[in-house]
């Protein structure tokens, strides 16, 4: 049994603490009486995960068990997460790897010819070669790719419509998994930031689709449109989910100490972690973008269940549930949340993504309610530079400087921007055929954090680029002093702080 | 007693004419004689000016704020009434002068050159020709004025001691000299026209626009004959007024129209009284203390000193620079004025402060390091400008470190535009022209006030101070014009340099530029907005794309070979793109030959547009949509090859690029015709526009290197983006707008690195697994 998450209450014999800040790891001394929230220790990972997935799939919940589903001359199509879940290990096959082998296995002895795989890609970019590669591995790659394996694309003809939601929008899902027979769902979910979306079809919808129903405009709640699609997805399509947890954990021996307990480290620990303090002010920004690969934190197997999703949805859940830090006593007058640059050759997160990405936790965090009260002060650790991927990004590059410089209200953005960016050719013809991010993707980004925005007082990034705060609506600090001081306006003087340790999970593809 | 000193009113009731009226002294005795001598009609000779004829421009002259005070005192309605009772204009171009009127009191000539180192036929036709004609005129009316002559105390010329109020001595013919000076411009004309001549300016051209086309360097090698001419034409003038015994031009012309107002004024038996002021500065009590018409002679002077420019200056301390207030000058002149000379024996009189009241270098210095330490001019960001202290080290010293300084700056200029162009290098390129522009200024003025500086002469003003001692003492105070009058100290500090100073900040607080702050393009039809591909919307050149396609599609074990051949001939190809750019597309793309397009296409599909989409400035796409915004349309022209262009079609309205000539549908290496680089490109543009209806003056052109400068120019809002170093100069010059789009999005062997990884899309599983057939390129390039 793994420790529990617990509470920490910083006293005079506290060390500092690590507090991740984009490409950097700072050492930061709180003042006294903060609480420091540490989540759980990671759950033990699954050893034999070959024998767990084989397991899942032979006594599935709710279902039949796999190979009865598989039939000659079915249509099965198999959709697995990308990027914007974690993969699970640098030398090992990724988890999605070995599902999908288990699968086609599987299929290929019933005989089944006609598959195809999909990346549940919903609004994001589509999958190069080569992240298709790394996801799959070799073999599948080989044999699918590119007629049998593709990205879902929102934006292309072959969509149809399977329903309509409560407003009457008509609801339009991808082709080919509307056309199957069996819908076989790898699914990935963590702790933190863990989407909870019902339904695989959130992810295969068409942009149309996604834009109504997501539009703070919109009346209807977005979820709900897909609750008739969680089991089934129009007529023919039977849904069999694989759910597989994952939980962080150390990724190698050297930089295990950044998700230890500062008390607990020893001598190595402190001599490793003032090793980065001097590495991250000395070196170039490039190779330090380079560092945060080695300070990052990988993700192991926690359990593999599969079945009817409606069924498995809730095992998954409350699985997920006790790896967040239990009930927090009270909401904090300012919370404190370090934000780390995501692994990777160097990438960096761009400000639109990073803000979201730090308001998610509010929400949507380590703690099952928001650590901060309403009317509170969150202050995030990030730089914010103004950067954008020229691939990935090229919609965030003119929504940050035309859209959010005109407004950052969610609705007058919906109202004024979103009908321009969602018709613009360039970017449609970018998302379609390199690997840029839809032209509603920042859009929606922003959206998930407007909830945020609308419960907190006041949002400070600490080392925050002061064109990037400004734009988007928040306050730029130097320090933990200057943040405190510029919040004691709403909190007062003495305000409760609570610092989430550790870093937002689910970052390895946001950039 | 004079019945004068019962009623002391001169010129009453007269007839005076004025040339020179829009000149400095000219404005001050019109403003004098307009508030001071109510009874005295005015009659000016006026140029017109461009499409302003001589009533509109005295209109503009009563605005001046030399009259603020006269209109204050007396109203609108006044002025306009003497305006219209008391004013006649005349209007005449120098030396061809309309009739004049015959009932004349008084006539005073204050027009000349302002300049001291025109072409010297253009200093004689003014000063000398002007005379000439304007005597000529007044002897055809018959009538009899006494002329008041403005002449210079540098009419003296180049000497030491004491110079008396006398005719001058000397024997040059000055009819003679005018001819010379007419006839100079011909022969320097003729002789600008030499093939030597010509043949150096060409090369001239050639290095400095050669890039830009033919036309280009032709226009630059006749733009460079018409600078040869004017300064020889200059060097001429300042030389012979040295042989002669002047300074410069200036005076050399001003003591011949003294010989010419001698010869047909007072030669005719007419009254001729001649006024020689030295340097003429603002005003020390009318009709405001410090009241001045923008800079004069030691003014520059002063201000760039103050700016910290001069660190030195060639000047001997204890030479006296004899400055004279304006009002001083006025009052005198009028004072001679109402005095006429005898027939027959014209009077002379110096209008200076050096024989009674000397003002030396040394005096001027102290108090302009007092003033500019009291009183520092801000500099931009740094605080203030610490004026320099001077040690006179002599003249030989400076003109020294001024040389050192001249050559040292050139050659950072040249090497600047050697060196590969980036954000540092455009920063010292602005350096070294902001040295440039101090260095031609200290030069300048070094040349110009040498002989001021330097001068140990002394104008004797007795004649002046006998006159001035005329007046009754009731009327000093109006009409006074001691010269012992001045306390320098006072004049200096508390009336001029604050005058001059103001002056500057009105003039350098005008052009500040604003923050660009991003406004919508404007919505006007038939615009079309030309982008440039390489290094303007793309970071990167075709030499980095050749680079990728044959990484991406040569086998890992061949890129040692690959890339040692392409390596050992960039110096040439960098050569050549330097001398032309059409040249270079030429030699470059016979790396290309045998390559079949199909494959290539195929591999620009699956990857390298991927690369290319990397390599994109943001700015650049920005800047592109925002013009489709607008309904421009939007052109991307290009001497690429048309198959590097794909990932950008669906971005432009219209692609413009070169096609490869190819056979059986592998490359020849050959381009099937020549590529649309400058002034192809400008012809381009200018045929594109008369057949689609298109309005350049509106258009919009972004180009970033000194070979696009032909088409830029062609439209009205040309852009230069992140440019090379020749064409950062030119843009700075023309004013055009420069931006700096962001250059490394991404770095190169990043990109590289993805690229061969497969991150774009797998060599391996592209679609069409045709590999790509390039034989390693051979030596092909024949120059």
């Amino acid at each position: 049994m793994s420790r529990p998450g617990f509470v920490l209450s910083v006293d005079a014999q506290t060390p500092p603490l690590v507090v991740f800040q984009g490409e950097r790891v700072l050492l930061q001394r709180l003042p006294s009486g903060a609480s420091v929230l540490y989540p759980p220790d990671a759950l033990p990972g699954i050893h034999q995960l070959d024998a767990e997935i084989s397991q899942a799939l032979a006594n599935p919940i709710d279902s039949e068990p796999l190979t009865a589903l598989l039939r000659r001359g079915s249509r099965v199509t198999v959709v697995f997460d990308d990027l914007s879940q974690p993969s699970t290990s640098r030398a090992a096959p990724d988890v999605r790897q070995r599902v999908i082998e288990h699968v086609l296995e599987l299929a290929a002895a019933a005989g089944v010819d006609d598959v195809e795989l999909i990346a549940a890609t919903g609004l994001r970019r589509r999958l190069t070669p080569y992240d298709l590669q790394r996801v799959l591995g070799e073999r599948v790659f080989a044999s699918f790719f590119p007629e049998h394996l593709h990205s879902h694309d929102a934006e292309d003809g072959n969509l149809i419509e399977v329903g309509t939601a409560e407003d009457g929008t008509p609801i339009e899902i991808n082709a080919r998994v509307v056309s199957s027979d069996l819908v076989i769902s790898v699914r990935l979910a963590t702790a933190v930031g863990n989407e909870g979306a019902p339904a695989v079809a959130t992810k295969l919808a068409s942009a149309r689709t996604a834009r109504a129903l997501t539009s703070p405009l919109a009346a209807a709640a977005g979820a709900s449109a897909f609750e008739s699609l969680v089991d089934t997805i129009g007529d023919t399509a039977t849904v069999f989910t694989i759910d597989v947890t994952l939980t962080p954990e150390p990724t190698g021996p050297t930089t295990a100490f950044l998700s230890k307990r500062e008390r607990e480290w020893n001598i190595t620990d402190r001599v490793l972690s003032a090793g980065i303090q001097v590495a991250t002010k000395v070196l170039p920004s490039r190779a330090k973008l380079g560092l945060s690969q080695i300070s990052g934190v990988g993700f192991g197997v926690t359990s593999v269940l599969a079945g009817k999703p409606s069924s498995v949805h809730p095992l998954t859940e409350s699985f997920l549930a006790q790896q967040q830090v239990g009930e927090v006593d009270s909401p904090a007058d300012v919370a404190l949340f370090g934000i780390p640059n995501p692994n990777g050759f160097g990438t960096a997160l761009n400000p639109v993504t990073a803000a979201s990405l730090g308001l998610g936790q509010i929400f949507n965090g380590q703690a099952a309610k928001p650590v901060v009260r309403a009317g509170g002060t969150a202050i995030f650790y990030h730089p914010l530079t103004p950067w954008f991927h020229p691939l990935y990004h090229p919609a965030y590059v003119d929504f940050f400087a035309e859209a959010l410089s005109a407004t950052t209200d969610p609705a007058a953005l919906s109202a004024d921007f979103e009908g321009k960016f969602a018709a613009d050719t360039w970017f449609r013809h970018l998302y379609q055929t390199s690997y840029a991010h839809h032209a509603l993707h920042p859009f929606h980004a922003w959206y998930s954090a407007a909830p945020a925005i609308e419960h907190l007082g006041e949002i400070i990034f600490v080392g925050g680029n002061l064109e990037s705060t400004r734009r988007m609506g928040f306050k730029a600090a130097t320090t933990l002093n200057d943040a405190l001081e510029m919040a004691s306006d709403s909190v007062g003087l003495s305000p409760s702080i609570t610092y989430v340790h550790g870093a937002p999970v689910s970052i390895s593809e946001v950039s | 007693m004079s019945p004068r000193a019962a009623k002391f009113a001169p010129l009453e009731g007269q007839h005076i004419m004025l040339t020179g009226a829009t000149g400095f002294v000219g404005q001050a005795i019109l403003e004098k004689l307009l508030a001071d001598y109510p009874t005295t009609r005015v009659t000016l000779l006026i140029r017109p000016k461009g499409s302003l004829t001589g009533q509109a421009r005295l209109k503009s002259l009563l605005r001046k704020p030399v009259f603020a005070k006269w209109r204050e005192r007396v109203g609108q309605d006044e002025v306009e009434r003497a305006q219209a009772e008391r004013i006649t204009v005349i209007e005449s171009t120098m030396g061809d002068v309309a009739s004049l009127p015959s009932d004349l009191d008084v006539l005073i000539h204050s027009a000349s050159t302002v300049s001291f180192d025109p072409p010297i036929d253009e200093a004689f036709k003014t000063n000398v020709g002007g005379a000439v004609g304007l005597y000529e005129a007044l002897v055809r009316t018959g009538s009899d004025p006494h002329v008041v002559h403005v002449s210079t105390a540098y009419v003296g010329g180049i000497r030491k001691g004491t110079t008396v109020e006398a005719s001058l001595k000397h024997s040059v013919d000055w009819r003679a000299e005018m001819d010379a000076a007419i006839a100079a411009r011909a022969q320097v004309e003729a002789s600008s026209r030499r093939p030597e001549v010509l043949r150096k300016l060409i090369a001239e051209a050639r290095t400095v626009s050669g890039k830009v086309g033919p036309q280009a360097v032709a226009a630059a090698a006749e733009e460079g004959r018409n600078e040869w001419v004017t300064a020889r034409l200059v060097d001429y003038g300042r030389v012979r007024a040295q042989s002669l015994g002047w300074a410069d031009v200036y005076a050399l012309t001003k003591s011949m129209s003294e010989r010419v107002a001698e010869e047909l004024w007072a030669g005719n038996g007419h009254r001729l009284s001649v006024v020689r002021p030295a340097i003429i500065e603002s005003a020390l009590r009318h009709p405001y203390p410090g009241w001045i018409d923008g800079f004069k002679v030691a003014d520059p002077l002063i201000i760039a000193y103050g700016r910290g420019l001069l660190p030195e200056f060639p000047g001997l301390p204890d030479s006296i620079l004899d400055i004279i207030p304006v009002d001083i000058v006025v009052n005198a002149t009028l004072a001679v004025a109402a005095n006429p000379a005898p027939r027959d024996e014209p009077k002379y009189f110096h209008l200076s402060s050096g024989g009674r009241n000397p003002l030396t270098f040394r005096d001027i210095y102290e108090n302009v390091l007092t003033y500019f330490r009291a009183n520092p001019i801000p500099d931009d960001q740094r605080g203030h400008i610490r004026a320099p202290l001077w040690a006179f080290p002599g003249a030989r010293a400076i003109a020294r470190s001024l040389k050192f300084g001249e050559r040292s700056n050139k050659l950072a200029q040249r090497a600047l535009l050697r060196l590969p162009s980036g954000k540092t290098t455009r920063n010292w390129q602005r350096q070294v022209s902001a040295r440039q522009t101090d260095l031609e200024l200290l030069r300048a003025y070094s040349d110009l006030y040498q002989n001021y500086t330097q001068a140990e002469i002394i104008y004797d003003d007795s004649k002046t101070a006998a006159l001035n001692d005329t007046l009754p003492p009731g009327q000093l105070e109006k009409f006074g014009f001691d010269a012992t009058d001045i306390d320098w100290d006072h004049y200096l500090q508390q009336v001029h340099f604050p005058a001059i100073t103001t002056l500057m900040r009105t003039f350098s607080s005008r052009p500040r530029p604003k923050a660009q702050k991003e406004k919508p393009l404007p919505q006007v039809p038939n615009v079309v907005a030309v982008f440039d591909l390489e290094g303007t919307v793309l970071a990167t050149n075709i030499i980095e794309q050749y680079l990728w396609v044959r990484l991406a599609s040569v086998d890992k074990s061949k890129w040692p070979r690959e890339l040692a051949n392409l390596f050992s001939s960039l110096p040439r190809y960098i050569a050549t793109d330097r001398r032309d750019r059409g040249e270079f597309l030429r030699t470059f793309l016979r790396r290309y030959e045998g390559v079949d397009e199909a494959a290539l296409r195929s591999l620009i599909h699956d990857s390298i547009g991927d690369v290319l989409l990397q390599r994109i400035r943001p700015e650049a796409v920005r800047q592109i949509r925002k013009h489709r915004e607008a309904g421009h349309r939007t052109v991307l022209v290009t001497g690429a090859i048309d198959v590097f262009t794909e990932p950008f079609t669906s971005l432009f309205d219209e692609v413009v690029a070169s096609t490869m000539h190819s056979k059986d549908g592998v490359w020849t290496g050959y381009l099937s015709k020549p590529p649309l680089v400058d002034e192809a490109r400008a012809a381009w543009l200018r045929l594109y526009a008369e057949r689609e209806g298109i309005d350049l003056s509106t258009s919009y052109a972004y180009g970033d290197s000194h070979a696009d400068r032909a088409w830029l120019e062609l439209v009205g809002n040309p852009q230069a983006v992140n440019p090379d170093a020749a064409l950062f100069q030119h843009a700075t010059v023309k004013h055009w707008r420069i931006h700096q789009w962001n250059d490394q999005a991404r770095s190169r062997l990043n990109t590289i690195n993805e690229l061969v990884r497969g991150d774009m899309a797998s060599t391996t599983h592209a679609p069409t697994p045709t590999p790509l057939t390039i034989d390693s390129p051979k030596e092909t390039t024949h120059e």
